[in-house]
This record gives C-alpha cells, structure tokens and sequence, in this order.
C-alpha cells in the first residue's frame, strides 16, 4: 500500500516539474536577476525523467541553485 | 496536495517513469571536464548520428525496392552496401562498448522517418 | 535579507491593497501579497535568493501556492525561479506585457489543464508479418541467386521495415481513436507523439471547467474500451502549458 502512494506522489512531483521548470510564463531580459535557465530547464529534464527509484535522493535536500556568485 | 492530481491511472504507473527514464538516454548529456567522460561522450553522440543517419539510408533503399525502379544488379549491390554498413556500424558499437539502447533517439516529430 | 521577489501568477484582477492580502504564505515563510497595474495583479513574496532552489519539497510549495491563488483567482502561472528585485520591475513587467498578459488571461479564464500519457506495449504485439510478407511482390529480388547472402539480408530487412510501418500505423490509429473524442471536448490541446517501444502519447487538453467532468468521463469510458493500453490523467493543473510566453 504505502510503495503505491509512493509512487504516486513521484509521479505527481515528475508532473509538477515538467510545469514549473519548462513551462508557464517566462521573464527574459535584464529586468530580471540571472537566472541559469538552461541550467534550470536541463535539471528540470533531468529531474523529470529520474526513475522512481531515484527519487528519493531529491527528496527534501536542496540540490542546485540557479544562481553564481559573480566573480 | 501530494497525490490527488492523479484522477485516472493504470495498474503500474511506475512504467511511465521507466519508459521516460529511456526517453532520457536519448538526450545529449551534460558536457563533463573530465577527458575520459568527453570522450565516451563524444563517441556517443557521433555515433548516434551516424546510426541515424544509416536508419534513414535503410528506410530510403527499402523504398526504393518497393517502387521496383532498381535492376536486380543494383538491388544486389544496395544489399551488400546495407550490410557492410550495419556490420560497420556493429564493430564501432563494439569497440566504444556502446549498445543499440545507448544510440536510440527519440526523434519526437521525425520519428515518423524511422 | 529577503531583499527579492518571487513572482507566482499574474492575475485577473488588481488586488492591490491590504483587504486584499491573501492568506498564502510563499516560499520563504514570508506572505504572499500582490502589486498591481490597472486591472492586473502580480502575486508575489519576499524572497532571500538562496531560497530559490529547486527540490522535491519546493516543488511541491510552489504548486501549493499557485494552487491556492487559483482557487480565488483567474491566473497565468510563472515559470520557477521567475526573481525580481523591486516592485517597480514588477509593475515595468506588468506594463510593458499588459496587452499580451489581457489577452493569455482571457484564453484561460475559467478553464483547466489535463495532462494525459498513454503507454502501450509493443513488444507484447504480433503483427504477423512473417505471414503477410509475400516475395512474389518483389520480382527482381526473388531472381536474384537463393545463396546470396545480400538478397537474403534485404529480405529481412525488408519484413522488418513493413513490421515497423504496421506498428507505426497502428500507434496512429490508436492516438485518432483516443484523441479524436477528447479533441471535441476541450478548448485547446497539444499533442506529442514519443516513439519508444511502449510510450506513444504525450498530451495536454485545455478544458472549460463546465466540461470538466464530461472530459474525465469520457477518458474513462476509453480506459474501459481499450484495455491493453496504459493511461495517466493528471490535473485539474492550473494552465501551464498554454501560457508558454515569453516576456520581456
């Protein structure tokens, strides 16, 4: 029973990223602090298309930041 | 909020997650510093071109024979081309110790050439 | 210092002003309040960059906000990590993007998105194309020497290709049967065909709220109808996939 929840709420999280990483309204231009896109759109691929199993490391633990110091 | 934007789903929907974890091996991978990697990297993705592009000569030659407007010469060398290449194609696999699942493209809207 | 802001939705209404303020908290336990430019809103909450980090966890947060804004208002969803650092870059994006932001509000006032995979097992189908495949149909290859070894190779290329012609036919048979129907109940849609050997549609449907359950209920009906294929429906989503805009 709980492998069943878990592995729905993996597959409603590889949902919610493929929305909130690559889609939606998008702000471009210098308005906007930098923030690595393609950075975050390849880590939201790579994110979306982990197994289930994987998941779990992502789970809770903070894992990039789009942001670089400037140097 | 966790599970319930899940209304309709089959039996084993970690299926969906194997087969997009697939749809994964297909996209290039992250350029890496370290040599060895860029190698085997680079190895990878010059091969899956040229794997792609071996498909679609493969596609067209099958056409070809279909339509009949090649002599039974012709016909014999294209199928001695066709094999020397996939054979080719089988050694460089080999030797970069790379599989037919590590060359798949997902072609998305091309897929209809394969 | 929470010396940024998120940006979450735009909205279909200027809730500027305290009476107002919503009861979301944002991603950094500060409030969501909202800034407006005539008769739209940005929601927004006060961020320390750092915050701005993707996880399973935030993921979840930032759906839950979007989602309790939705509740209450018509809304266009930001990307993650859409940071600026004043209100007045908030209302420069609002104005400089008003007709854009007017018009993608409208498309999407009172509707929501499904999000539907289809999975079908190649492998576990036969096409019985050893049987189907006739020689006679190619008489130049039929004369050519029984021994050669290139005449038997294009052989079996040959079935293999009208195997994969057969299976490429029939995934677009199945993708007519499904999405024809859905096609008629939604407002918009997009498709996408991914060919591996089992997943063979991507889709997401834009449909008004009052032809919410007619469209769950039909996707059922075609679950029952067509039981060796896989599906997943997810949502109601708020309209991600239809405000795909850029903006300046």
């Amino acid at each position: 029973m709980n492998d069943v929840i878990t592995k729905s709420k993996d597959v409603t999280l590889l949902e919610i990223l493929d929305r909130i990483l690559n889609k939606g309204v998008v702000i471009a231009g210098d308005i906007v602090i930098s923030v690595a896109d393609i950075d975050l759109v390849y880590l939201g691929l790579k994110l979306l298309l982990s197994s289930v199993e994987t998941m779990e490391k992502y789970r809770g633990a903070p894992i990039y930041s789009p942001y670089q110091e400037p140097s | 909020m966790n599970d319930d934007k899940i209304i309709l789903k089959s039996e084993s929907i970690d299926e969906i997650a194997e087969e997009l974890e697939k749809v994964e091996n297909a996209l290039p991978n992250r350029i890496n510093a370290d040599p060895e990697k860029v190698e085997h990297g680079l190895a990878k993705l010059v091969l899956t071109l040229i794997e792609l592009i071996r498909k679609l000569m493969e596609k067209q030659a099958m056409r070809r024979i279909e339509s009949d407007s090649l002599t039974e010469e012709e016909i014999e060398r294209l199928g001695e081309t066709l094999m020397k290449l996939e054979n080719k194609m089988d050694e460089l696999k080999e030797i970069f110790g790379l599989k037919d699942e590590d060359l798949n493209l997902n072609l998305g809207p091309l897929g209809d050439l394969m | 210092m929470k010396n940024y802001k998120c940006i979450y939705a735009i909205l279909d209404s200027n809730v500027n002003g305290s009476d107002h303020k919503p009861d979301i908290m944002g991603l950094d336990s500060s409030s969501v309040y909202f800034v407006g430019y005539r008769n739209i809103s940005a929601a927004i909450s006060d961020v320390n960059r750092d915050t701005i980090k993707i996880s399973s966890d935030i993921a979840f947060s930032y759906e839950k906000i979007i989602e309790n804004l939705w509740v209450k208002y018509n809304l266009l969803p930001m990307r993650f990590g859409s940071v600026v650092k004043s209100n007045a870059n908030i209302i420069e994006i609002l104005k400089r993007n008003y007709a854009n932001f007017i018009d993608n509000l409208k498309k999407v006032e009172n509707k929501s998105e499904f999000g539907l995979k289809i999975l079908w097992d190649m492998n576990k189908t036969d096409f019985n194309t050893e049987k189907t495949f006739n020689l006679d149909n190619y008489k130049k290859l039929k004369k050519l020497n029984k021994n050669s070894i290139y005449r038997n190779y294009l052989i079996d290329k040959l079935k293999q290709h009208k195997s994969e012609d057969s299976f490429m036919k029939k995934i677009d048979d199945i993708i007519e049967e499904i999405h024809s129907p859905l096609k008629r109940l939604s407002y918009l849609y997009k498709v996408k065909k991914i060919v591996t050997p089992k997943i063979i549609l991507n889709a997401t449907y834009l449909v008004k709220n009052d032809m919410k359950d007619e469209f769950i209920q039909k996707i059922r009906q075609i679950k029952e109808e067509k039981k060796n294929i896989q599906f997943l429906l997810t949502g109601p989503w708020p309209s991600y996939n239809f405000v795909k805009i850029s903006i300046k």
